[in-house]
């Protein structure tokens, strides 16, 4: 896994450099991650087309959403979702849970729930409980756009994490055909995106920004490999 | 059982489950469960409980009455008043209960216990007050 700074340069246009040529528009045909830019994440990686594995950098948008999709397959991710993006689409991957202390995700299905378990729900357990069980969350966003800008703190983070909740199980199970065959070009840049989400049960959300772990520990963590 | 000895039991049982909820209350304040502004945690506890205190602490500062010596006259009224207090006393509980596990907001789920504890409040208040009247004289 890479662990120093990653280089910004786009790999040349699969057209032989012959210049940038536009994007088909995706958000006809896929739903909208979220209004552009998104909001200012927990961390953030500028990502070479090269890192993602494969011989040869990917040169559609479809093959691209292949060695995305292969990565998070072998990190054990069940679900992602295909956004829209400017010039491009975001895979968001579904919202996992974390220990609070130290940032891994929770062993077996734990991982995948989106609410914290609750030790007890007895009453008498309830009133004995002075803090609010909290969770930590984690969602990992991979975008191709040709408008790499980062927006402003979240305003409403509550709101941000319902929303979170759904962005695995809500987006597009696959890139459609119609966009697969879609050039990647040099105007165009992947990213990765980290949002880590920090809950109380009937308390306060927030989204930490910046966040509490690196997008290495998170890559690492997740078992999303990506090369140097 | 004589009016005095009523007064300590109802009293003392008033103060000793209270006090456990006051601590919780405090523990929870300083420990964030609250947030930043619990100024409705003290509002609900305000609400809900000092007008209880308020009438119990209210019949001791009357000076000691003959009438402290007698037995009670009306013991259904006494057990009554016990039965409603504890019961209203556990519903006190069992709000603050539910709230570690509760997908409510904290403040939205003082609001909706203030529709229930309003009624049976009013209820326990008017025992408690019919009891230490006919005491009295």
């Amino acid at each position: 896994m890479r662990r120093g700074p990653v280089s910004a340069a786009p790999v040349p246009a699969p057209n032989g450099g012959a210049g940038p040529r536009a994007p088909a528009d995706s958000s006809a045909q896929l739903p909208e991650f979220f209004p552009w830019p998104p909001p200012a994440p927990s961390d953030r990686r500028l990502l070479q087309l090269t890192q993602l594995g494969g011989d040869t950098p990917p040169d559609t948008w479809g093959a691209l959403a292949d060695r995305i999709t292969a990565v998070l397959r072998k990190a054990r991710y069940r679900s992602w979702g295909f956004y829209a993006a400017p010039g491009g689409f975001a895979v968001v991957t579904r919202i996992e849970q974390l220990d609070l202390e130290n940032g891994v995700a929770l062993d077996g299905d734990n991982r995948w729930a989106s609410e914290v378990k609750v030790a007890s729900t007895s009453i008498l357990d309830g009133i004995l409980t002075v803090r609010r069980p909290r969770g930590v969350y984690r969602v990992i966003v991979f975008v191709l756009t040709t408008d790499p800008r980062s927006g402003g703190p979240v305003t409403d983070p509550r709101a941000m994490l319902q929303l979170a909740r759904r962005w695995g199980i809500s987006g597009a199970l696959d890139l459609p055909d119609s966009l697969r065959s879609n050039p990647v070009t040099r105007v165009q840049r992947l990213f990765a995106l980290v949002y880590e989400f920090e809950s109380a049960i009937g308390g306060e959300s927030r989204v930490n920004s910046p966040g509490r772990w690196t997008v290495d520990h998170h890559f690492e963590d997740a078992g999303i490999v990506i090369l140097p | 059982m004589t009016v005095r000895g009523a007064k300590l039991w109802l009293s003392g049982g008033w103060m000793a489950a209270m006090a456990p909820l006051v601590i919780i209350l405090i523990l929870r304040q300083l420990d964030g469960f609250y947030g930043s502004d619990p100024k409705e945690v003290w509002s609900w506890f305000s609400q809900f409980v000092l007008p209880a205190l308020t009438l119990l602490g209210g019949a001791w500062t009357v000076a000691a009455a003959p009438s402290d010596q007698k037995q009670i006259d009306n013991t259904i009224v006494f057990w009554v008043a016990v039965a409603m207090s504890a019961f209203y006393i556990v519903l006190l509980y069992v709000v603050i209960g539910k709230q570690p596990t509760s997908p409510l907001p904290w403040q939205d789920q003082f609001k909706q216990s203030a529709l229930f504890l309003g009624i049976i409040q009013g209820l326990v208040i008017g025992v408690l007050g019919k009891f230490f009247i006919e005491s009295s004289r």
